[in-house]
Order: structure tokens, then sequence, then C-alpha cells
């Protein structure tokens, strides 16, 4: 079935977020319909669920695979090319605590970075955009079936939407 | 158009071109403050109007591009006659080098971690000044490239004689003969990157909201970095976590690199120099010339830019007094080195004494002194001068001045420090770790030639050429911090006066 992209401009943040209490009311899936705004808004301002994401779990592993690294190229290294200087040891704690905090910080930023990228990416089927939100309008998006158009467009305009646009995917 | 406008819709006040109101009102209506202290934007004409205001461009910051422009090209120009003249041979004939490059690094790499920082604290005065600290990042790409002729200066940790015996000098690293510059530069570049990251994921928002208003490089580029953005929920949700995962990275990552520069190209390059409170000295000056810089980037976009409808008093105000505690940081981690060493009073102690601050580069120390602590110390201590919003530039001036002078003192000054023991090193037995002392006495100070005069200027018109492109591609202010800013502040009257009220959402 073709998802329709229908966009609701609102110039107020009151009207957009009773636009969203009627589309759950009506049956549109939570995950069918997103709120696109120029500035992050508190949480729960639109009555939206909470979102949750994973992200922190990226510089984990990334730093984690870094003072893995760290630990093999700078520990192995001296130990297979044993050079031996007084006083000092061959494997010294101090100078491979430096590396393996570089590669540790090294290995989390890549990954952090790797893993934004991935999460930033829009799951919303049919995107659509305005660029009178950019000017503080709240945008509505809604995917929904051909079939839904004339009723989410009517929710939209009762909310208050000032606009109503569509985009066919 | 600011703050008294949004606060009277309606009311049929005249305001002029700064939205400051020109009614007649005199200073008792805006309380103690001035009718410039807060100004905030109007959200929907925001993106448009800086954006205008960017492409409209100023005779200052034509300036800034060409001077900028042309101190590089000199600075380029010393470099390549120096290395044509005396290649990489003698690491003594790089210190002035070293000096500008750890100038440039510590101006570059410290600015960026502002915006976190005040990020992390949801203060809202630091909004019109995080997009002018983050486009630092753009700068620090440069670290880069001046950081590879410093690592081939940097003499080797070990050399062996033809004894057959292995002469080493003190560093933080293995007991292996070669410097372990891989690591010194993969930190360097993870720091770029980091700040790079930072910045993207900033001015994404920016981007996607004025692509339709600009065209050309700037259209394509902003399509490229911002195609993706719609403004959800879910992605300002990630914008806000990665950059706050990214700032707490940032923030560990430059003040590791910055011990990493001042224990390899400093301390470990001063036969006996063992000081553990140099690294976080070192760091506080970073953030105070960090500072020092976005302030003055700031107050030029203001004050000759033509910003000023979209950046107060109140920026300055209150980023003077983190100025002001920086400065006195400084000023006593300076003391603390000082009087560790005189207390300590060894022979190797009084020799770096003697060295650093009071025989050899008596002059220079002072002088530092002077730009760094005596002269801002009673700008910044000044409440007018503070709250008129040209306080703090203005020491950020000296301040910047006494740190190029700083960088010279310490880094010009540790590469010119090698007594010749062994092809003009110091490279002692590798029994001999408990040697006391090698500058007795001490050796004058070294003078720059025309080639390192022209490479520290390049250095600072390098800083000035790159701010200008990032300010010219990226738009100056972060607009959706602004607007945001906008939605949680505005002023209005209490009693008599008339305040900032802020809503904390968090």
């Amino acid at each position: 079935m073709a998802t329709q992209a229908i966009l609701g401009l609102f110039d107020d943040a009151s009207a957009a977020a009773d636009a969203g209490d009627a589309l759950k009311a009506s049956g549109v899936a939570e995950s069918d319909y997103h709120f696109l705004t120029d500035i992050p808004y508190p949480e729960g301002a639109f009555g939206e669920p909470m979102e949750r994401h994973s992200l922190f779990v990226w510089p984990l592993f990334g730093g984690a695979l870094g003072i893995v690294l760290a630990l093999v190229v700078a520990g192995m290294t001296p130990l297979a090319v044993p050079m031996t200087i007084e006083p000092k040891p061959i494997l010294a704690m101090p100078p491979l605590a430096v590396i393996c905090f570089a590669g540790a910080m090294l290995g989390a930023i890549l990954f952090t970075v790797i893993g934004i990228a991935m999460s930033l990416r829009t799951r919303i089927a049919s995107p659509h955009s305005d660029d009178r939100i950019a000017t503080g309008l709240i945008g509505v998006l809604v995917n929904a079936g051909a079939a839904q158009e004339p009723q989410v467009t009517e929710i939209l305009n009762d909310a208050g939407a000032l606009d109503v646009t569509t985009n066919r995917a | 158009m600011a703050s008294e406008a949004q606060a009277h819709p309606g009311q049929g006040h005249d305001h002029d071109a700064h939205g400051v109101d020109s009614s007649g009102h005199d200073s008792h209506e805006h309380g103690h403050f001035g009718p410039e202290m807060w100004v905030i934007p109007e959200r929907s004409g925001l993106v448009s109007g800086v954006v205008e205001r960017q492409q409209a461009g100023s005779g200052l910051l034509r300036w800034v591009f060409i001077v900028g422009g042309l101190l590089t090209i000199l600075g380029i120009v010393g470099f390549v006659l120096k290395l044509v003249t005396v290649g990489f041979s003698d690491h003594r004939d790089w210190g002035f080098y070293v000096a500008a490059f750890a100038f440039v690094f510590t101006l570059s790499a410290s600015a960026p971690l502002a915006a976190c920082a005040f990020r992390f604290t949801k203060s809202h005065w630091r909004r019109p000044l995080t997009r002018i600290a983050e486009v630092f990042s753009l700068v620090s790409i440069v670290n880069i490239l001046l950081f590879i002729p410093a690592l081939i200066a940097l003499p080797e940790i070990g050399v062996m004689t033809e004894s057959g015996e292995e002469m080493v000098r003190r560093s933080i690293w293995f007991q292996e003969l070669s410097n372990p510059s891989g690591w010194l530069m993969a930190s360097m570049i993870g720091l770029v990157f980091c700040s790079l990251s930072i910045l993207w994921l900033s001015a994404m928002p920016d981007m996607a909201q004025s692509r339709s208003l600009v065209t050309g490089f700037r259209a394509s580029l902003y399509a490229r970095l911002a195609g993706g953005w719609y403004g959800t929920k879910r992605q300002w949700q990630i914008q806000k976590g990665g950059l706050a995962i990214l700032g707490g990275l940032y923030f560990m990552l430059v003040v590791f690199v910055q011990f990493l520069i001042v224990s390899d190209f400093a301390m470990a390059m001063i036969p006996g120099w063992k000081d553990s409170i140099l690294p976080p000295f070192y760091t506080v000056i970073s953030f105070q010339g960090g500072l020092a810089a976005i302030l003055l980037t700031a107050y030029a976009l203001r004050r000759w830019g033509g910003y000023r409808d979209y950046m107060g008093q109140a920026p300055f105000w209150a980023a003077s007094k983190v100025l002001l505690g920086l400065t006195l940081l400084h000023t006593y981690h300076l003391f603390a080195f000082f009087i560790t060493y005189w207390y300590g009073r060894l022979e190797v102690e009084q020799a770096i004494l003697n060295y650093l601050m009071f025989k050899s580069y008596i002059g220079i120390f002072w002088a530092q002194l002077f730009f760094t602590f005596f002269i801002p110390f009673p700008i910044l201590v000044s409440n007018h001068a503070r709250r008129e919003g040209w306080g703090a530039p203005l020491a950020a001036v000296f301040i910047l001045i006494g740190l190029l002078l700083f960088h010279i003192r310490i880094f010009a000054a540790a590469f010119a420090a090698a007594p010749a023991d062994l092809h003009g090193l110091y490279y002692l037995p590798s029994d001999a770790f408990a040697f006391p002392a090698l500058l007795l006495p001490p050796p004058g100070a070294t003078f720059p030639d025309l080639w390192d005069i022209f490479m520290i200027l390049g250095g600072v018109g390098i800083v000035l050429f790159l701010l200008r492109v990032g300010l010219m591609i990226l738009p100056p202010l972060c607009l959706w911090e602004m607007k945001e800013g906008s939605m949680y502040q505005r002023v209005d009257t209490l009693i008599r006066g008339r305040y900032l009220v802020l809503a904390k959402p968090e």
C-alpha cells in the first residue's frame, strides 16, 4: 500500500500537541506520526512517548576495543623486541597507561561518531518537510495509507493547522 | 529583534535597529542594566536574518581574511626558507616553530571545549558564543599539519653511540630509542576528529534549516552534511546525547593531548625539569587562551561584524567572570611553580628558575606576567568594564599576547636548552638519571631569526584566516540554540526594573 506523508503545520505548540492526541485517539500508531521542530522541545511537551536510544553503548564498546588494541600494540611490541635500559623496566606500566588511555579515547570517539551517524538516520517511512518549520512552525508529519488521508487531513485541520501538505512516496 | 521588542508585543513602543527601546526611557526602567544587556532575537526571522547578515559580510571580516591570509603566506615562506637553510638536523633551530605550533594548538583545541562546558552547565548566556567556539574546530585541522614538522624536529629519546652505549633522555614514554610519534599523531588526529564531529553535530540543524537560503558551495555542503535532518524528537535526542558524550570525551582527550604536548615538547627537553604542576598549568593556560579567543571573536562580530541585533552584553558579562577565574588560576599555578622550586632550592631547580624566569628569559617572563595578569586583572575586576561588554574582550587581547609570549618562553627556551653532550643533544648515559643539573650556568636566551618571526606571525595568521573561512561557511551563531533561548527567556518588569526571566526545563 502506498504511504502518504501528510504534514500539518502549526504555529501553536499546544495545537500541535492536540493534533497528536487526536491522531492517537483515531487509531494512528504512535510510530506513524512525528513532530518536526526547529528546536528541541522539553521532554513530553507534545504528549509524545519517551524516545529511548542506546547511544551510550557505542563509546563503551569503542573504548574497550581501543584499550585492547592499545595493549596489543604497545604491550606486545617491547616484549617482542626487548630493549633493556636501566633503570626502567621493559614493559613499564605508566607509559602503557598513557597509550591505553589514548587508545580508549580514540576508540570511544570513533565509535560514538559511527553510532551517532547510524542513530540519526530517520525512521520515517515517507519523510516530508517544509522550510517554514525553520521559522518556528511545528510540523506534525503523519505516515498513512491512501485511505487514511482524508481523515488525517481533517484531524490536522480541526486541530488548527495553518497548512496541510501531502507527499506521496 | 531584541528582547525589549519581544517583551512588549503590540504595546506601541518604538524600537531602533537593535531592538532597543528608544522612546525616552531612562536607565531606571532597565533596572541596573543597560538596554543592550539582554538581546533575545525573534525566533521566526533568526535563520533568514543571520544568513542575510552573513552574506552581506563586513569590512572587518574582509580585513581579517586578507591579513590572515597574508600572514599565513608569510609563515609558509618562513617555514620553507628555514627548512631550506637549516633543515631538521638540529632541533634547536625549530624552537620558535614549535612555540608557534603550540600557540595555535592551545587556542584552537581549547576553544571548542567552551561550547561543550557551558552546554553541560545549561547556561543561557552561552548561546551566542557557542558556534564561535565550535568554529575553532576548523582551525584545529591545521594542528595536524603543523604537528608533522614539530614531530620531526623533536629529538629521539635515545641514541646508540659508536661504542655501543645507549644514551637516553628523560621522557614519559617507554625506554625505546625513538619517539612514539604514531601515538602522538593519533592523539592529535583523534582530538581534531572529535572537535569536528561536535561541530558537525551541533551545526546540523542549522545547516538543514538554512539550506534553502544559501546557494553554490554552501548549499551543496549543507545538503551533504545535513540532508537527513528533519528535526524529529528522536533526532533531537540523539543530537543532545551525542553532544554530551562527544563533549565529555573531548574534555578528557584535550587535557590528555595538552599533557603530551607540554611534557614531550617542553618539560622533557630541559634536563632535570620534572614538574607535576606544569601539565595542569598548561591546561589552565589553554582554557584561558581559548576563552579569550572566543570572547575577542564574539566582540568583533558584535561590534564590527553586524551581529549587534543577535548578541547582547550578557554573554561577555558572564564569561568575563570565568575569564577572571582562569586568569587568577593561571597566576596561582605560575606562583606555585615558582615557589615550589624556590623552596626546594636544589641546584637543578635554581638553574631552571634562572633559565626560564630570572636570568635568561627574564624580559619575556615579566612581559608575559604583565600581559596575562597585571594588565587584564584590573580590567576583569572592574564591574563596569565587565558589565559594559568591552572589559573581557579588552583583557582577552592582552591575555592572547601574553600567551604567545608564554609559548615562546617555554617551548622555544626548551628547544634551545640543550647543552651539547652528544651531537648537540643532551643525552645522558643510561645510569645518569640522578644527574643534578645540566643548566649550570644557565645558557643565554635565544632570539628568533627572520624566518622564526615569519613563522610566529604565520601561526597568528592561520588562526585568523581559518576562523574567517569557518565563519563564512557555517552560520556564525548557533541558530537552534539561539531560538531555543528565545523560547525560554524574556525580559520582564519586576517592581520598577526590567530583568531577564528564565525558564529552566531541566
